[in-house]
């Protein structure tokens, strides 16, 4: 019944005060069936997650030659300097902000809309079909599908340009030239990316307060009235966690660029885990881990930025 | 004005089903691409249906890269399944732990090096992952695969969302009913959860089927490779072989095309809830 | 059946208290009520007796055994949650028969001890449902019949009737003080609804702020309050509170200038910590004020004019507005012919008056 540090802690009746380390550590033994089921859990996130971002950051501090032995040799902020003094990582950085900032408000705007569209009477019929169709992308294979449209954007035979051309409209040119490469890149991981943010805003929309709707509805607001000053200051929470998911994702757009552009052409699509990914195949670890390092931190911010800002604004 | 209130929504649902139908265009082209020659297609890019049924490229994918394409399948199966089961009982009591008791000494630290790990550019955490398996012998070998595929942030996510939604006065009262706090967990949570594992479960087997960059580093040679990794192998190979690069596409795609298709609500909703702030 | 002891029980979480020094006794076959505002602390207490919490310091003792540190599930209490709790996988059989099982009672005893539980319950034809079936009266018996089934030491019940309408919570009310004079067992129970606490209780502890205000009997908290807090908690209508000054202190009392016009009143109270000019809060109770229609050359009792008369059918409700601004609400039994605008007098009868000091402590009756 009870264990015997109770006992004889309860013999000097009202002074039950157990040092802090005896205290904790009658804690850790009562939940120790909490501790063994988060153990395995634990482990994963040490082992494969923990462990490795900080030997990741322990080698952007080494030389290159000796990052991966036993006895590395420790440079200090070298790599860095190295990395941050490098026009093209600028230029990748910049890119890749570009990138992101394009994507985040092109992808999350589309969303919106079309859940708006989607949660209305209008499209209701449909709307099973409709949320499939846009959903397809997020769950399929990326590597299937960007390699389909890599095919798809090639000016031969590609159905992109066939269909434009059909149309009497000038020819894309796809991944052949810098602007369409980084488009084409856009465009695509839009399509793959969309549907997620869609069916978060309309399961958002479905669950907003009807009242506040009637309310406004008896004051004399029109539809699209409502919708700007009802709907979408209640889907501040939804707001935020695309935006999360959305900064975080596009970010570290990696599969994308591998498959259809490979960085380029002339180094168009050179996005900073690309970059870094390149640099590691030439086995300049200090360097591929330095610029990891550095998207890390840039990730890590621009989390806890709108992470402050939705605990901020949280008028619910 | 009538005739503009029958007219408005038949327009938006057009509009709708176009671009509905454009955002299932690629999967259409995959098929019938994987059926037609490259000659076909340099002729008539939009042609909607195969000029016959050319099987050529899906006999021609028999060997990929000199190895079978029953291994890559089996590895893509066995990969998944067992990533899966591991991610699902692993993020499940490791989510419940971390919901029932928060404060615990250590928890906090769980659970914040979780969401960094979240965060770290999962690319970039791939190669740093190549060296702790290397240390630890597990290079190459499908538990350092499973293992490291285990580790799924949404699922996670989705498990918190789930347990938060549980009254807690439930296990409290099941305390009081005298349970263990095992019991807790396996007589009245699990239960209550059987369709949220489900859900996890689902979503975990669609996400490990696509993963590949863990699997091309981790992997030592092409024999564990899954089906998505033989089909970077041979797009690297840039236009040489169209159809058959094709063909392998409709083969990794297909199964995870079927499987939404037959449990689409449950998937998105899954989806989603793994979203929801909390 | 058994008795329960709390000694400076503590609970903080993080820096904020919410019990502080809580200390009570509980005799075995006692129906205890703890009440108080909400966020006092109340359900926080059960919890920690119940063991779903930790106390911070402090003993707790059941039958005399410490259990602090001993897990919630092996202290042989049974709890019943607002919200049921009901496993909602499991019919209603299943759910009275779940802590029977976890403890390996064979199966002839499980049943038996639910077919008892399910006749003095009435809920033997609801047996084979699933919670989400039942309404909300059925789902409270099951709830109780769960807890009725273990022979618990101690019942906890938390704030059961308040997910109830309010004539079914009447009816459940009466149902529990049934059940209890049935089981003769210890109960603790916790609301915030001072009527429940009254009719059920043998001994009712009022807590605030993590405070124990007053530990007693019913009627000893009602008719001798220990301060302000109390006197206004327990009653209803609530105990009216005005400003008084105090004018002279004999070995007999004390008397105290209200009402702004100077009207002295006496106070069998002892007033040797008070001084003359201190001001101190008289309390009256509604049902204790006595009203007349003003006139008559009346110059007895405070002159005051009715700003609300709220008739109950049963009682009046007369709210009357004295010349200082001080609202005063008497209730009068059956139906008065006093309405808004009407001038009357008050005349609140020594015995009657409680006496507060500053701090709203209960200045000793002399007796």
């Amino acid at each position: 019944m009870q264990s015997p540090m109770l006992t004889a802690n309860s013999a000097n009746a009202g002074a039950l005060q157990p040092g802090p380390v005896m205290a904790w550590m009658l804690l850790i033994w009562q939940h120790r069936v909490l501790y063994l089921m988060l153990l395995p859990f634990a482990a994963l996130t040490l082992t494969f997650g923990l462990w490795p971002i900080a030997l990741s950051i322990l080698v952007s501090f080494t030389e290159n030659q000796t990052a991966l032995s036993d006895a590395a040799t420790y440079v200090g902020l070298e790599n860095f300097q190295a990395v941050i003094a490098d026009p093209e990582f600028r230029h990748s950085l910049s890119l890749t902000l570009l990138y992101t900032a394009l994507s985040v408000v092109l992808n999350l705007s589309l969303a919106l809309a079309l859940a708006l569209a989607l949660s209305g009477p209008t499209l209701k019929r449909g709307a099973t079909f409709y949320k499939l169709a846009l959903f397809m992308p997020v769950v399929t294979p990326e590597v299937a599908t960007f390699i389909v449209w890599k095919w798809m954007l090639n000016q031969d035979f590609g159905a992109v340009n066939a269909a434009l051309s059909s149309l009497g409209l000038p020819a894309f040119a796809g991944t052949t030239k810098a602007d369409s490469a980084f488009i084409a890149l856009v465009i695509v991981e839009l399509w793959h990316h969309v549907g997620f943010y869609t069916v978060v805003f309309l399961t958002n929309l479905q669950l907003l307060d009807a009242s506040l709707d009637e309310a406004a509805r008896m004051d004399g607001a029109g539809r699209a009235r409502r919708i700007w000053s009802i709907w979408i200051p209640q889907l501040r929470p939804a707001i935020a966690i695309n935006s999360l998911y959305a900064l975080i994702s596009f970010l570290k757009t990696f599969t994308a660029v591998i498959v259809i552009t490979k960085g380029g052409p002339n180094f168009a699509t050179n996005f900073v885990s690309y970059y870094a990914y390149t640099k590691f195949d030439l086995a300049q670890y200090g360097k591929a881990t330095a610029m990891a390092t550095i998207l890390f931190v840039i990730v890590l911010a621009l989390t806890l930025l709108v992470h402050l800002y939705s605990e901020r604004k949280d008028y619910r | 004005m009538s005739a503009m209130r029958r007219l408005g929504p038949l327009i938006a649902n057009l509009a709708m089903t176009a671009l509905a139908l454009m955002f299932l265009y690629p999967f259409y082209w995959l098929i019938v691409s994987s059926f037609r020659s490259q000659e076909a297609m340099l002729v008539n890019p939009l042609r909607l249906m195969p000029e016959s049924f050319d099987l050529a490229a899906y006999t021609s994918i028999r060997l990929v890269g000199g190895v079978p394409i029953e291994v890559y399948s089996f590895n893509s199966m066995l990969i998944t399944v067992l990533a899966t089961v591991l991610a699902v009982a692993t993020t499940a009591l490791g989510a419940y732990a971390l919901y029932r008791r928060p404060h615990l000494p250590g928890f906090k630290f769980v659970q914040f090096g979780f969401l960094l790990t979240m965060m770290y550019p999962a690319m970039l955490l791939v190669i740093p992952v190549y060296l702790v398996m290397f240390r630890i012998g597990l290079l190459g070998t499908y538990a350092g695969l499973v293992m490291f595929l285990a580790l799924q942030p949404i699922l996670f996510l989705m498990f918190s969302q789930f347990f938060r939604s549980i009254p807690r006065d439930l296990m409290d009262s099941a305390k009081m009913d005298g349970a263990s706090e095992w019991q807790v967990l396996t007589r009245v949570v699990l239960p209550i959860a059987q369709p949220v594992v489900n859900t996890v479960f689902l979503i975990g087997f669609l996400l490990n089927w696509k993963q590949w960059l863990p699997i091309l580093v981790v992997a030592a040679s092409p024999d564990r490779y899954t089906l998505p990794v033989a089909l970077l192998a041979m797009n690297t190979e840039y236009g040489i072989n169209f159809q058959s690069t094709m063909a392998l596409a409709a083969l990794t795609t297909a199964p995870i095309v079927v499987l939404f298709l037959l449990t689409q609500r449950r998937v998105i909703g899954g989806f989603v809830a793994g979203a929801v702030k909390g | 059946m058994a008795t329960l002891e709390l000694i400076d029980v503590c609970k903080k979480f993080g820096a904020s208290a919410v019990l502080q020094d809580v200390s009570l006794s509980v005799d075995d076959g006692e129906f205890v009520v703890f009440v108080g505002p909400s966020g006092c602390g109340k359900s926080t207490l059960l919890r920690t007796i119940a063991g779903l919490e930790d106390a911070s310091a402090g003993l707790i003792r059941i039958d005399g055994a410490v259990v602090n540190g001993v897990d919630a599930a092996k202290r042989g209490l049974a709890m019943v949650f607002q919200s049921y709790a009901l496993y909602p996988h499991m019919t209603v059989e299943q759910n009275m028969a779940f802590g029977l099982k976890l403890a390996r009672l064979p199966k002839a005893d499980i049943d038996a001890r639910i077919k008892a539980a399910a006749e003095v319950l009435k809920i033997g034809d609801l047996l084979g449902r699933l919670p989400k079936t039942l309404s909300g009266g059925q789902r409270q018996r099951v709830a109780i019949g769960r807890a009725i089934v273990r022979e618990p030491k101690i019942f906890l019940f938390d704030e059961p009737l308040s997910n109830l309408d309010a004539e079914l919570r009447v009816q459940m009310r009466i149902e529990l003080a049934r059940l209890h004079a049935r089981l003769k067992a210890t109960m603790i129970y916790v609301t915030h609804d001072q009527v429940e606490a009254m009719t059920l209780a043998d001994k009712i502890v009022v807590l605030q702020a993590g405070r124990v205000e007053q530990i007693g009997a019913p009627l000893d908290l009602y008719n001798r309050p220990a301060n302000s807090f109390v006197a206004g908690f327990i009653g209803s209508p609530r105990m009216n509170f005005i400003a008084a000054r105090i004018e002279a202190i004999g070995p007999q009392g004390v008397r105290a200038a209200i009402g702004g016009e100077g009207d002295l009143v006496h106070f069998a109270v002892d007033g040797s910590r008070l001084r003359i000019g201190d001001s101190t809060i008289l309390g009256i109770r509604p049902e204790s004020i006595a009203i007349r229609p003003a006139g008559d050359g009346e110059t007895t009792g405070l002159a005051a004019e009715i700003i609300l008369d709220e008739q109950l059918g049963s009682g009046t409700c007369v709210h009357a507005m004295t010349r200082a601004g001080d609202i005063l609400v008497s209730y009068l039994q059956g139906q008065v012919p006093l309405r808004k605008g009407a001038a009357v007098r008050l005349s609140l009868p020594a015995t009657a008056c409680h006496l507060f000091d500053r701090d709203g402590t209960a200045l000793v009756r002399l007796e």
